[in-house]
């Protein structure tokens, strides 16, 4: 029999915070879930919560593991809690696992965590639960960099600002290209409106595109850069006016080599 | 850094050879420079050679200006592939007027050859459309007529110029090809004929675009003295710049703008002191937008120029009297030598039918390739006095 997959095998990122050196379960459990098919990053023991932020972020990972023996489990969910924040990656799960008093399981849940396996928990159990909450399809941005959010239905233009300089750019990247200066640059959400600079229904298209193919440069609210799109929805072209008011949407446009969901961004007219 | 000059120009006819190889497009331009220089060829010390799409039209990669230049019979010294889309020809020029002006060396040949034509255009347009980010714009298509066209409709929006201004520039330019030998087209066409040819990206028609070519030109470069050697009205750079697109916020000037001012300042003279032009007209509505971003007149008042027939052959300041891209084609890696080559022989009287009158002492050329974040990914302003 052939399963077929409809989304990528979720990665897993174990980790061990503070001064616990009780890494038996942590190993047992990142043992079990890459013997159920995850992909399995495992820490090792002594980890600072920014470290395993980023690591989760490098790694790309769809939930993180920490393991918790020795009581510290509150103050190690506030402070990764703080450091997923600061990288914008808050949307990553956080389950626990370890030796965890009942009555913190309710002000654990309230930090962040979104399970917990006590001891005595069977690998199973963990496993269905990993796969019940990476559920989602995987995907890729057709334009790198350009999109994002967890859920494919509500995805959002990724640019990036400069804190010097106070530009933005779209798609996010890697530093200021004025200040030429890695620090000053932070990823930030883009409106997902904005006015139509000019726009063009053009009667030829690139090979591979379909003609009428129209094109068009929408300056973002809230001081966001101009981008170009593509535009879509937009009826006969009466719709479309230099300075009208246009909105994003994603769209699906098949799948990659991997299977995964190609998303792209779209501009169309929003008649008020 | 020393005054450089300009010694031989030349060019092939632009046009469709589907039985020319880049070999042949480079022979022709590159002996016709060395016999009217009156040089020995020995005494060529490096070639910059500029080419956009062969590789991917050919299939000949690495080493293109190497093997062009193997039937030519120019080997052993440096042989610097040059690479920068429409503005390929130019960037060879720039990069030769450094090699002399640093006086490194005394002799540097550009030569730039494009091969567009092959058996199947679907693999040529394909080409021409890697010269966009192909990880961002490119992704989605990027259209460089519909470019223009968004251009177009801002400035319309904003400045009220009308489609008939712009089909008066085709209409100006197929004028200009029609007297010049080495035009791909020699047609004239009317303003009726340029707005019902075939819609390309509304408000864009196809007589207002540029055709694909093949072609090549050449320029050598040189010292004064070897200028004076040559026997014909020496003709000095008095400015070589080149640019690349920035990520300018809405409202600041853009790359044409930024690089010209700088060619100004380098020239020492400011824009109304130009008398012939050559520049990138692509498609010819943005002829009008480059008289406002070269200086030769305020933001919006292009549509004027071309009304009053100022641009026109016979006009106080005749641009693209050559029939610039509309008409005398655009093989992308030979035209900027193309149109120093037009300015040069406009200064030196040798244009034929098509000469200006008075005598043309200070010409500006304009060269666009690629686009990159909204903007052109590279210009170069060229300004050469007649001495």
């Amino acid at each position: 029999m052939v399963i077929k997959k409809d989304r990528r095998i979720p990665r897993v990122l174990i980790a061990k915070i503070g001064l616990d050196g009780h890494n038996r379960g942590a190993q047992v459990v990142a043992y079990g879930l890459r013997d159920a098919g995850m992909e399995v990053i495992y820490t090792g023991i002594r980890q600072t919560p920014s470290a395993v932020a980023r690591t989760a972020i490098e790694e790309d990972v769809d939930v993180i593991g920490i393991s918790s023996m020795v009581g510290a489990h509150l103050a190690v969910m506030k402070k990764l809690r703080g450091e997923l924040d600061k990288l914008n990656a808050s949307d990553i799960p956080v389950i626990f696992g370890g030796i965890i008093p009942e009555e913190d399981y309710e002000e654990l849940k309230r930090l962040g965590a979104s399970a917990i396996f006590p001891p005595g928990s069977q690998i199973k159990e963990i496993v269905e639960y990993i796969h019940s909450i990476t559920k989602i399809d995987t995907w890729v941005c057709e334009v790198p960099g350009s999109l994002v959010g967890r859920n494919i239905d509500n995805l959002h233009l990724l640019g990036s600002k400069c804190d010097r300089c106070g530009q933005t750019f779209f798609p996010s990247r890697r530093n200021c290209p004025n200040c030429l200066d890695e620090n000053t640059i932070k990823q930030i959400l883009l409106s997902d409106e904005g006015l139509l600079h000019t726009y063009v229904i053009a009667s030829v298209a690139p090979p591979g595109f379909s003609v009428p193919h129209a094109q068009g440069y929408i300056d973002l609210s809230k001081d966001g850069p101009r981008i170009f799109s593509l535009l879509t929805d937009y009826g006969d072209g009466s719709k479309l006016r230099i300075g009208c008011k246009m909105g994003l949407k994603i769209v699906r446009l098949g799948r990659d080599k991997e299977n995964r969901i190609i998303v792209g961004y779209r501009f169309r007219p929003i008649i008020e | 850094m020393r005054d450089t000059y300009i010694l031989g120009v030349s060019m092939t006819r632009f046009g469709k050879f589907l039985d020319k190889g880049l070999k042949d497009l480079a022979y022709e331009p590159v002996w016709n420079v060395i016999y009217e220089s009156k040089i020995d060829p020995h005494k060529i010390e490096i070639v910059f050679v500029g080419n956009a799409y062969a590789g991917l039209i050919t299939g000949q990669e690495s080493i293109r200006g190497q093997v062009m230049l193997r039937e030519v019979g120019i080997t052993r010294i440096p042989i610097i592939n040059v690479e920068n889309a429409c503005a390929s020809g130019s960037t060879a020029f720039f990069l030769a007027h450094k090699a002399v002006a640093s006086g490194d060396v005394d002799l540097a040949l550009a030569l730039g050859v494009e091969k567009l034509f092959c058996d199947d255009t679907g693999k040529s347009l394909k080409a021409l459309s890697t010269s966009s980010d192909i990880d961002i714009e490119g992704r989605m298509g990027v259209l460089f007529a519909g470019i223009y066209s968004m251009r177009v409709r801002a400035h319309m929006e904003r400045y009220g110029i009308t489609k008939e201004q712009f089909a008066k520039v085709s209409v100006k330019n197929h004028e200009h090809g029609a007297l010049n030998p080495y035009a791909q087209y020699r047609n004239r066409v009317t303003v009726d004929e340029v707005l019902n040819s075939r819609m390309i990206a509304d408000p864009i028609t196809l007589l207002m675009t540029c055709p694909m070519g093949d072609g090549g030109a050449a320029v050598l470069i040189g010292t004064k003295e070897m200028a004076k050697a040559m026997g014909k009205r020496p003709v000095r750079v008095g400015a070589s710049v080149l640019g690349s697109y920035g990520f300018i916020r809405k409202d600041e000037p853009n790359i044409t703008s930024r690089v010209a001012q700088k060619a100004y300042e380098e020239a020492g003279i400011k824009p109304n002191d130009i008398q012939v032009a050559e520049v990138h007209d692509a498609v010819s509505a943005v002829e009008l937008f480059l008289y406002e971003e070269l200086g030769f007149c305020e933001p919006g008042e292009s549509g004027r120029l071309i009304d009053e027939g100022i641009t026109w052959l016979g006009g106080r300041l005749p641009v693209n009297p050559s029939g610039g891209l509309t008409a005398k084609g655009h093989p992308a890696g030979a035209t900027g030598l193309a149109q120093i080559t037009e300015i040069v022989w406009q200064m030196r009287q040798e244009a034929g039918e098509r000469q200006i009158k008075p005598v043309p002492n200070i010409g500006l050329v304009e060269n666009g390739g690629g686009n990159v974040a909204g903007e052109t990914a590279v210009v170069a302003v060229h300004i050469l006095f007649g001495e």
